[in-house]
């Protein structure tokens, strides 16, 4: 075997593995339960790298780990990465291992390791800031209530307030590690919020990635008026979308819920995500 | 001895009973120390209509009929005010319901122009009334005659008691049981009040509308009864209620929070803003003065976290030192194993 | 069918509403766990008692009247069971007073002389009434009247709750700004209920809705200090 070897990846040398890891999810190495493996050669490059999410590790669900990206340039590293990954499955206890990917030989490369997999359709679906124009027109005679306004004023402990009663209530939406991210991990100018009683009472999280791609992360609102607060919310942010982004600016929307789909099927009925391949493993 | 006429003394009898039972309770309210709740301030205002309904009741058992003292103007004025009373206590009661279940005056204000429509129309319609006598009016002799716009008169006032069992009732469903309060207790006495006033010559509704607040006023004071005075969190007593709560399976705590508090230090302002820190769904209980509890229900992810800066935070701010640790429920205990285990209660 | 006067009716409401208003007192007292109290007991004995005294003064004043067709005995066994409650109630309030605050105050066979023993003899002369006549009855019209130890019986009444409020002002524990209040406002509606009858002619029975406002407020005010 070739002098190959393993090392964490963590924010301090994610710049050794920029070829194999996106800009994207390199930034995303320093949150909580995201966990980064790389394969150095002997001359020290890179030639494997894999970044995998824990979900439900904070709760009394069972822990399962999202493959967000895997990157191999020979079987000896995908051996070692496969290998190491099995290690740090059994040290956090995870009951089950996903995936999904567009690539086929990637595809490949975890069916031989025990995965199942099927071709689906993605959770996510891009679309512009363009597409949102006829989203944000909807408010058109209707006007938004004052109480809904952007984050970018919101005092931190507000912001915190509202935090641990999404955490009690267990909606995190994507952000397994909410509890973690400070106000400032968002953009806040089209990060929204209704206010009752100078709290928040619902939200609408919008990250911003380092290759301009906007994600919207969580939306929830609480309290007697959540339905209509979560329309203008989300009209609100639309319209910030549309005012301060280029019409190209890509807005990715995972569809990790029933809510969610239900959502992206009344405002954008067109659209659908791309074929990819899904696959999970029982751990246990 | 006094002699008061047969035809009255009924009258007299249930409206003065009313009377008292609403003056002894604003005696009460007034005196106890005030939460500082929203819907408190509301409750006081409903015993105060109330209270100025059977008053008014009452006084007009004196006035009525040919033989009372006193001019057409004076009963048609007093009978206006008892009318004006009854519609102002139960808008009353949906503001009060309202705040209790949903403790949010943002809510409220922004639903007030929607509230106050009927309430307008009911006001308008009494002055009209004076005037016109289209609900109902005093004869020549001073006798009350009902009008049939009068059913129409009521059943607006009584939109409101629709709509507080409304909100209760979906906010029951949505959230399950409301602490310290249910509107079921207020409505029977209600009904009966109602059916007294259809099938007897006597406001019995006066008699049942007092009642009501007296056992609406009982649930308030069984919550102060819970309340530790300084702290404003639950005191003591509260942990045998929570216990057999957490039985029932209404609670599920996840997360446990001890605090060992300084001696002889004044702690108001850290329970103040520790107030502010706790999220909703949890019970603080104050166990005695060096020692408090914070049981929190629901998911615990990142929470756990997130609380312990924030209370370290509080504590370097005032410069107390304040000790505290957390447990966990792990995933194979119940919920009552959970708090059993590690809350002891007294006997 | 029935003809019942103003004051009848206002007889009918204010007993069922004092029976409806002490039901949703036991109710709520049971609901918000208040099951561990010591002084749960005696209060209970207190509520349910106002409740027979309510049922009793119903049956017993609306049997005289046109209620049902003149029977004497219907009236003398609500007037009975109105009478021996009332007697009862009374040596329950002092026995509650005394367990509310945990007054020791009487040793055993002076509190057994003082307080259950009147009310042994007061219960037993509330049943042989019905044969003698000596605190109430009715005649051949069922028309009621006093007896001669009609005025004794509501003295002895009155000397027990005195000795009740008199344990409860006694009391040191002045946790939430006194007592002295709600305990103004119970002896108020208990001596205002209880005379307002006697005070009034023609007035329906307001004694046990105004012994009900009364431990009602002993609730409110008292029970809840710690």
């Amino acid at each position: 075997m070739k002098d190959m070897e393993l090392v964490k990846i963590t924010e301090e040398n994610t710049d050794d593995f920029s070829k194999m890891i996106s800009e994207d999810l390199k930034c995303n190495l320093g949150r909580r339960f995201f966990n980064g493996l790389g394969v150095l050669d002997h001359e020290s490059n890179p030639v494997g790298a894999m970044v995998y999410e824990l979900l439900n590790y904070d709760s009394e669900e069972d822990t399962k780990i999202l493959i967000h990206s895997f990157v191999s340039e020979d079987d000896e590293a995908t051996e070692l990465l496969m290998s190491e990954y099995g290690k740090a499955v059994s040290e956090d206890g995870a009951v089950e291992s996903l995936y999904e990917t567009g690539d086929e030989k990637i595809n490949a490369v975890f069916t031989s390791h025990g995965f199942n997999a099927k071709q689906s359709e993605s959770l996510n679906i891009v679309v512009s800031a363009g597409e949102l124009k006829e989203v944000a027109a909807m408010t058109a005679g209707k006007k938004i209530p004052g109480y809904i306004h952007d984050m970018s004023d919101t005092p931190p402990l507000r912001y915190r307030s509202f935090l641990k009663k999404c955490l009690i209530k267990g909606k995190t939406g994507l952000l397994e590690d909410l509890g973690y991210l400070p106000l400032s991990w968002f953009e806040r100018e089209v990060s929204i919020c209704s206010i009752s009683d100078e709290m928040i009472d619902g939200v609408l999280l919008v990250r911003k990635l380092p290759s301009q791609v906007l994600v919207p992360c969580l939306l929830t609102a609480f309290g007697i008026d959540f339905q209509k607060n979560l329309l203008y919310i989300m009209l609100q942010s639309a319209q910030r979308i549309v005012e301060l982004y280029p019409e190209e600016t890509k807005v990715v929307i995972r569809r990790h819920n029933a809510g969610v789909k239900k959502l992206t099927d009344k405002f954008f009925p067109n659209k659908n995500g791309e074929m990819v391949y899904t696959g999970k493993r029982e751990e246990r | 001895m006094f002699d008061i006429d047969q035809s009255i003394i009924g009258d007299v009898d249930v409206n003065l009973a009313a009377a008292l039972l609403m003056g002894g309770v604003l005696i009460m309210t007034l005196w106890r120390s005030r939460s500082g709740k929203k819907a408190d301030t509301i409750f006081l205002f409903m015993v105060i209509a109330a209270f100025v309904g059977a008053v008014a009741g009452l006084v007009i058992a004196f006035f009525e009929g040919p033989e009372s003292p006193g001019s057409l103007a004076l009963v048609v004025s007093i009978e206006t005010i008892l009318e004006l009373s009854i519609t102002i206590q139960l808008f009353f009661l949906l503001l009060y319901v309202f705040l209790t279940i949903h403790d949010n005056r943002d809510y409220l204000i922004r639903r007030m122009k929607f509230y106050m429509i009927p309430l307008v129309i009911l006001i308008v319609l009494s002055i009209v009334n004076i005037f016109t006598g289209i609900i109902w009016y005093y004869d020549g002799n001073k006798m009350y005659h009902e009008m049939g716009l009068y059913t129409v008169y009521n059943l607006i006032r009584y939109l409101y008691l629709i709509l507080a069992i409304y909100q209760y009732a979906r906010y029951r469903k949505e959230n399950g049981q409301a602490r310290f309060f249910s509107i079921w207790f207020y409505l029977v006495p209600i009904l009966w009040g109602t059916i007294l006033e259809w099938v007897t010559p006597i406001s019995g509704f006066i008699l049942g509308n007092a009642i009501a607040n007296v056992i609406l006023f009982i649930m308030i004071s069984q919550k102060v009864g819970f309340t530790d005075e300084g702290s404003g969190f639950f005191n003591i007593r509260y942990l045998k209620l929570l216990s057999e709560k957490i039985k029932a399976g209404e609670y599920e705590p996840h997360l446990l929070i001890r605090y060992h508090l300084p001696e002889k230090k004044d702690l108001s302002d850290f329970f103040r803003m520790l107030k502010e820190i706790l999220p909703d769904q949890c019970d603080t209980v104050k166990l005695d003065d060096t020692n408090c509890i914070t049981v929190i229900y629901g998911d615990t992810r990142g929470l756990i976290n997130m609380l312990s800066e924030d209370i370290r935070m509080i504590s370097e701010e005032l410069c107390l030192n304040i000790e505290f640790d957390y447990v966990v429920k792990q995933r194979d205990e119940t919920p009552v194993k959970f708090f059993e285990k590690n809350v002891v209660i007294g006997g | 069918m029935f003809y019942l006067t103003n004051r009848d009716y206002a007889t009918l409401i204010m007993d069922t509403g004092t029976i409806l208003m002490i039901l949703g007192v036991i109710i709520l007292l049971f609901r918000q766990g208040e099951k561990g109290r010591p002084d749960l007991n005696s209060f209970l004995m207190l509520l349910i008692l106002t409740i027979v005294m309510a049922a009793g003064d119903m049956l017993g004043y609306l049997s005289d009247q046109k209620m049902f067709p003149h029977s004497r005995m219907l009236a003398t066994l609500g007037m009975t069971v109105f009478y021996a409650g009332f007697l009862l109630v009374a040596v329950s309030w002092l026995h509650y007073c005394r367990v509310r605050f945990k007054h020791e105050g009487l040793s055993g066979r002076t509190r057994f002389a003082f307080e259950y023993l009147p009310g042994m003899i007061g219960t037993a002369l509330v049943l042989i009434n019905i044969f003698t006549g000596w605190i109430f009855h009715y005649d051949e019209t069922v028309t009621y009247h006093r007896g001669v130890l009609f005025i004794p019986m509501y003295v002895a009444f009155a000397i027990f709750l005195l000795a009740g409020f008199l344990c409860l002002a006694r009391c040191r524990d002045h946790s939430r700004g006194g007592i002295l209040i709600p305990l103004c406002i119970c002896a108020l509606t208990m001596i205002f209920g209880i005379s307002f009858t006697f005070l009034v002619s023609n007035s329906a029975s307001f004694a046990p809705i105004g012994i009900a406002m009364c431990f009602v407020f002993t609730h409110m005010g008292i029970m809840n200090e710690v």
